[in-house]
């Protein structure tokens, strides 16, 4: 169809043009294709963001996520293995995995020494003495499996539930199935990002509402204290003008949805617009870390290099939380290997530890002392562990077979390990903790119940912990 | 909404909508004839008009150009149909 730009009358569009011919299917097809949920068509709802009911009484209203990327060892921090160390430089006595990530060698013990902690005695190694201090609050999950060999496929599983297909982020269904509190903020924030391995598929909202995905703020490889949202302010034009701006924009969008017919991705559009306005006066204030105290500062580790940029994170976070944000996500990575240590382990995970150590512990204690914890999940982990067998001489390879996270506060059993690993720290052996199980006792702390959150997509009914 | 390539072409547009005519209603039919391809409706042109006058005189030409910006980002520009 050319664009007429100088007749007098319509051009018809495509659109218009499926709608009144007699052979009409085309149309049809267009509207189960956009997926009306039941939300979106109902007319009283205009804000898609606003709080909804949860399906039960929920432990925690919203929940953050500490993503350790590149998958850190779990035999050398959460789990510690004595026969791992008795058979340290024999040949594992079990069999290895059929798909693995590269060959391995024999079994290396490892270089941390394990000391238990607190009244309930969990084991911590010597890379987390800070986060140790808080055990009695920490529920070890000793037997998640089932992400991927490799960080790419283990990424978007971990973070979408699925390796194969593009599918929405853990963040878009819990926006989803809970709105949010605060109006002026994006419900799901995910602090300084990695662009790799899944990109924006890993905050993404794929078939669900548009206002569903994360919006990234800065990204991994940039120092966190640049990190800001992008274009959040208008040099050019002041906020009254830039209102009656939009109020003409709004004005456009509606008369053309009234003529095209209603429509999921179209209202979106609007409702982000909207959205984005409001962000500019809100955005920039929960972004601005000078107002907090020297003594929360030290508290986070901002007053030490080492620690400084996870610790700024950290504290950019807990000011999300506090303004209501549903879901916020902080990664610990860089533009290198991070956690993903193949070779030098020991200097490695040092190193990475002494970045986040200080900085998590104190989120935890301001987050306790500000009485947010209670009501806020939090999960700490990478997209795999490590295997107990060695790569090289003094590294480990990737082990989605089994590994530790842990959850803190709302709902949570403190000072509490579930599940085990075998003998040596390979498979998740003793109530093993799919991915899938992972992401349906998120959403149960949350108050969803995974089989009942679902969206019809494509002629089917879709949730996270899809098969 | 706020980048410097959206609001520069928004400029370049208004600067060339403003320059072929003095008419109001002229300039929205031709606005959204390039954007749309189509005329404006009265409603819409009654909109515009609102938002125009509602500055100072002299301040027209940025009125105009946001006007522009506007219907670049709008859904009908956004989506083909």
């Amino acid at each position: 169809m050319k664009r007429c730009q100088h007749c007098e009358t319509d051009v018809t569009s495509r659109r218009q043009l499926l709608q009144s011919s007699a052979v009409g299917f085309g149309y049809l097809a267009l509207s189960s294709l956009l997926g009306q949920d039941a939300s979106a068509s109902d007319p009283t709802n205009t804000n898609p963001l606003a709080p909804k009911p949860t399906h039960f009484a929920p432990r925690a209203k919203r929940i953050v996520f500490l993503f350790m990327k590149g998958g850190p060892s779990h035999v050398d921090t959460f789990d510690p293995k004595p026969m791992l160390d008795r058979d340290h430089g024999k040949p594992p006595p079990f069999e290895l995995p059929k798909v693995l990530f590269a060959a391995q060698g024999n079994l290396l013990k490892s270089p941390w020494k394990f000391k238990q902690y607190g009244e309930s005695g969990l084991p911590v190694s010597a890379l987390f003495p800070h986060v140790a201090q808080h055990v009695d609050d920490l529920c070890m999950l000793r037997s998640v499996h089932g992400t991927n060999p490799a960080h790419g496929g283990a990424l978007l599983k971990l973070h979408t539930g699925s390796d194969q297909f593009v599918r929405p982020s853990m963040g878009a269904w819990v926006t989803y199935g809970l709105g949010t509190e605060n109006q002026n903020l994006p419900a799901f924030v995910t602090i300084c990002p990695t662009l790799a391995h899944g990109g924006v598929n890993n905050w993404g909202s794929a078939f669900l509402p548009a206002h569903c995905q994360g919006t990234p703020i800065g990204n991994a490889s940039l120092a966190a204290a640049a990190a800001k949202v992008k274009h959040i302010r208008n040099t050019r034009i002041d906020p009254d003008l830039q209102r009656q701006q939009l109020d003409l924009l709004q004005q456009f969008n509606q008369q053309d949805m009234e003529r095209s017919g209603r429509d999921q991705a179209l209202e979106g559009r609007l409702n982000s617009f909207e959205l984005a306005y409001r962000m500019q006066a809100s955005m920039p204030e929960v972004q601005d870390l000078s107002g907090e105290t020297a003594a929360t500062k030290k508290l986070y580790g901002i007053d030490d290099p080492v620690t400084e940029n996870f610790g700024r994170q950290c504290l950019m976070a807990r000011r999300f939380l506090e303004a209501g944000v549903r879901f916020v996500q902080v990664t610990h990575s860089d533009s290198e290997v991070q956690w993903d240590q193949h070779g030098e382990l020991y200097q490695g995970h040092t190193k990475n530890a002494a970045e986040v150590d200080r900085p998590i512990a104190g989120f935890l204690t301001d987050l306790k002392e500000r009485g947010l914890l209670k009501d806020t999940l939090v999960l700490w982990g990478g997209e795999f562990g490590r295997t107990p067998t060695s790569q090289g001489t003094d590294g480990r390879d990737h082990n989605p077979h089994g590994f530790t996270m842990w959850m803190a506060g709302g709902g949570v059993k403190g000072g509490f390990a579930y599940g085990a690993t075998d003998e040596y720290g390979y498979y998740a052996r003793e109530n093993k903790m799919h991915i899938n199980d992972l992401h349906a006792t998120i959403l149960h702390i949350l108050g969803l119940d995974h089989e009942r959150l679902t969206f019809r997509y494509a002629g089917r009914d879709f949730r996270l912990t899809v098969a | 909404m706020n980048s410097d390539l959206v609001m520069d072409s928004a400029d370049a547009l208004a600067e060339t909508i403003l320059k072929s005519t003095d008419d109001l209603s002229q300039r929205v039919h031709a606005v959204t004839r390039i954007l749309f391809g189509r005329d404006a409706t009265e409603s819409e042109i009654n909109n515009v008009a609102r938002f125009i006058n509602n500055g100072d005189t002299d301040k027209q030409s940025q009125r105009w150009s946001l006007v522009c910006q506007s219907l670049m980002i709008s859904n009908e520009f956004f989506w083909i149909r």
